[in-house]
């Protein structure tokens, strides 16, 4: 695992992700909340925000998702949830499952605003869809942390047993530093 | 009532959010999955009684006009599969949670067990069929999860078997949708079956064999039913309980549903003979198997051969006969793999070798067995009996004599594999030193569990003349395209 | 349609049917992904003819929306398995150090004992 130290990372990566990330994060708000009624909406945008993480995955290793400090599975279930909740909200006042219902604001200097509730569906579908690539890219990681320790694990058992076992496994051990 | 429809699959649904969002706390995701799950079964008893008074019930989402919006649609045979899948669910969820095995207590089991039960409403309640695609995908989502959920080596194996084969299935499914859309420009299954009937029969004819392909993989029908016997046994037994039991059946349903919503003017012999040879490589295939689990797979894929030789057969009687087959199936299947997850929780095995006399250590055990077991074989006073007896007697009456000879055949031959399991489990010395009677009482929540779906399935027998009558008027909904069609888009 | 689109569904379809046949499930799941985006291209190409994106207030031919809506769907469901998968593929590779798909253990046996009585009419 070469990673971990930082020596072989790419500079330019690095910086470039660091730029880019704040306009990937604009970018995938911008998408899911035009989702109502023109093209984007919460699963485009949140893919597109899950490529910013996966981007600095990519640029700075494992750390990147650990900084976030943000349990991938209660953004699931959250946004899960919230979707589930604003598709149900109208069966309580008589309307049908999944409609949409429009509020309207004046809030001063700025005009009318709208808020449609099939946003708030968007944020939910948004908030799972980052929550679901996080999860994929955190097992990955968790799972390559532990096939390392159990190589190393290996390696400790080999050198203290000799090498009468040293045919085993070749696959294991050779790729755990490939990455 | 319309707005129940929804409920069922978006309770669940919540059900598994909530469950994620307590992933840490076993004992509140164990309550929340038990609520929903009791929540969604007392929501389907109130669809199936709604629609068998006030007939077919539909539900648009989105408030949109009913030709264009998403329906969810419940007729007599969707309330009813609705009915009795969240009741298997349910008692299978009890179960698991009674053993108190790993499988339960991974942390994704809840959430991946609630997406399942959403799932199955969903397919089952499905008004077009890109849905009913989805709805199929998010139970099989669940059902991979669910199968390896402890990432063993023999999990991976045969739930890669499982999941390539299911993709596999799944893109026939869209392919089938695909071409649907693009010969109708419909895929509200109200509108489909006159823009089908207008299509020429050549192509009529191919996007029927591709939707049969597609279900049929997931029926387990004769050509592609390796999967099957393969991949179940491999998953913790409440698992295979819930998959025996639900999974093939759901796949019966579409069958049902697309053969008399879409196709009803079919020249169905060749499937004639596929469900003849489902039965026998089916039954054949069980004589062979040594493990309890197996043996029970290889029937399960001669069982669906009856379901499709009634679907073959065609018509209001026949229909009728395999609802009533399904009805009785499903919690038969289900009681069996219950009771086989009791002697692998009790003796750690299930295999027939390692096993001997249980009849001696627990008579009530062996009872338990020995009800739904012989309901499979075909034995006259109980539920499998009559349900055989409806199919046969449509077979009679159209005269095909070698589908009727072969599935008494298959029954005969299912009896002897049943009583493979019965001498090398049941009979015999008891194998450990403990004499105890005790089996049933280690497990409390286990057997009161398989106890209730055996009576259950004793039940059926009982009330059989009244569930009769009313899967005759199921059959006698689907097969009347006409009906659905005024009942979706009036 | 085009022929260009229904030879690429070909290809795709033909590609991926052949690497599925493998047995490294690293090759099936590279073939499953063809074999996904086949049939994506297959919706859009048999139902939908060209037009503007279908919005109101777009000039006349419009797309069918429809087509777009089944394939966005498809391609979410086939982005959840193809990443099930690939876990799947590396947790075989962790636990023996290949992605292989095995025979079934059983039926091995079955296979390779005389003794006992084979099911003939069951290929495995």
């Amino acid at each position: 695992m070469s990673g971990t130290d930082g020596t072989r990372r790419s500079m330019i990566l690095a910086e470039t992700v660091n730029g880019l990330t704040p306009v990937l994060l604009a970018f995938s708000i911008f998408l899911t909340f035009r989702g109502h009624n023109a093209p984007g909406g919460g699963f485009a945008g949140g893919l597109v925000m899950a490529a910013a993480v996966i981007l600095r995955y990519l640029a700075s290793g494992p750390e990147a998702v650990r900084s976030l400090r943000i349990d991938p599975i209660v953004l699931i279930g959250a946004g899960l949830a919230l979707a589930a909740l604003v598709g149900t909200w109208p069966l309580l006042d008589g309307g049908e499952f999944l409609e949409s219902s429009i509020w309207k604001f004046h809030p001063p200097l700025i005009g009318e605003m709208k808020l449609v509730s099939s946003s708030l569906f968007d944020i939910g579908v948004h908030v799972l869809v980052v929550g679901v690539v996080m999860a994929v890219l955190v097992a990955f990681v968790e799972a390559d942390d532990e096939v390392a320790r159990a190589n190393a694990a290996r390696e400790e058992l080999r050198s203290n047993a000799g090498h009468d076992d040293a045919s085993g496994d070749p696959g294991t051990t050779t790729s755990g530093g490939e990455r | 009532m319309t707005e129940l429809l929804p409920l069922a699959i978006v309770i669940p649904l919540g059900g598994a959010a909530a469950a994620l969002l307590a992933i840490r706390v076993r004992s509140v995701q164990r309550i929340i999955t038990i609520a929903c799950t009791v929540t969604t079964a007392l929501i389907a008893v109130a669809i199936l009684l709604d629609v068998d008074s006030n007939g077919t019930q539909v539900a648009s989402m989105g408030g949109w006009p009913p030709r264009i919006a998403i329906n969810l649609v419940a007729d007599r045979l969707s309330a009813l599969m609705l009915t009795i899948g969240a009741t298997m669910l349910l008692a299978v969820l009890l179960f698991a949670v009674g053993q108190r095995a790993d499988d339960e207590r991974s942390r994704w089991y809840h959430p991946a067990y609630l997406a399942l039960s959403a799932g199955v409403s969903g397919a089952f309640l499905a008004g077009d069929l890109f849905n009913l695609f989805v709805f199929f995908e998010v139970l099989l989502m669940s059902s991979y999860v669910l199968l390896t959920l402890e990432g063993s080596d023999s999990q991976i194996r045969s739930g890669t078997t499982y999941v390539v084969l299911n993709v596999v299935e799944s893109l026939v499914l869209v392919t089938g949708v695909a071409l649907v859309f693009a010969a109708t420009g419909t895929l509200n299954m109200a509108e489909l079956p006159e823009r089908l009937a207008a299509l020429p029969d050549g192509v009529r004819i191919g996007l029927n064999l591709l939707l049969l392909i597609a279900f049929g993989l997931k029926a387990a029908v004769f050509p592609l039913f390796s999967w099957l016997p393969d991949s179940y046994p491999a998953a913790p037994s409440p698992v295979s309980a819930v998959f025996a039991g639900l999974l093939t059946k759901i796949g019966v349903y579409a069958i049902i549903r697309t053969q008399t919503l879409l196709f009803p003017e079919t020249n169905r012999t060749l499937l004639l003979v596929i469900a003849g040879l489902t039965m026998v490589i089916g039954v054949f295939g069980a004589i062979a198997q040594n493990a309890m689990k197996r043996i029970l797979s290889f029937h399960i894929v001669s069982q669906i051969g009856y379901m499709i030789m009634g679907v073959a057969l065609g018509g209001t009687a026949a229909i009728a006969a395999v609802i009533f087959y399904m009805i009785h199936h499903i919690p038969v299947k289900t009681s069996l793999f219950l009771v086989e997850g009791i002697i692998e929780r009790d003796t750690g095995s299930s295999t027939l070798d390692r096993l001997s006399g249980l009849a001696r250590r627990s008579g009530p055990l062996a009872a338990l067995f020995l009800l739904p077991a012989l309901s499979l074989a075909g034995i006259p006073p109980l539920s499998g009996f009559i349900g055989k007896l409806g199919v046969v007697t449509v077979g009679l009456d159209q005269g095909s004599w070698w589908i009727v000879a072969t599935a008494l055949a298959v029954s005969i031959l299912t009896l002897v594999s049943m009583l493979k399991i019965w001498t090398g489990a049941f009979w015999g010395e008891p194998a450990g030193p403990d004499h105890d009677s005790g089996v049933l009482r280690n497990h409390p929540l286990m057997s009161s569990v398989t106890i209730a779906v055996v009576a259950l399935t004793v039940a059926i027998a009982v009330f059989a003349g009244p569930l009769y009558r009313f899967a005759e008027r199921a059959a006698a909904d689907v097969t009347t395209p006409a009906a659905y069609e005024g009942a979706v888009v009036p | 349609m085009s022929f260009t689109q229904a030879a690429l569904v070909a290809v795709l379809a033909g590609a991926g049917t052949y690497l599925v046949m493998h047995r490294t499930l690293t090759r099936i799941i590279l073939g499953l992904g063809m074999l996904g985006n086949a049939v994506n291209l297959l919706i859009l190409t048999a139902g939908s003819s060209p037009g503007n994106a279908p919005i109101v207030g777009e000039q006349a031919p419009v797309a069918d929306p429809v087509p777009q809506a089944l394939v966005l769907t498809s391609i979410v469901i086939t982005f959840g398995v193809m990443s099930f998968l690939l876990s799947m593929a590396y947790r075989g590779w962790t636990i023996d150090g290949n992605d292989e798909v095995e025979d079934d253990i059983t039926d091995r046996r079955l296979a390779e004992e005389p003794g006992e009585p084979v099911d003939h009419g069951e290929p495995t």
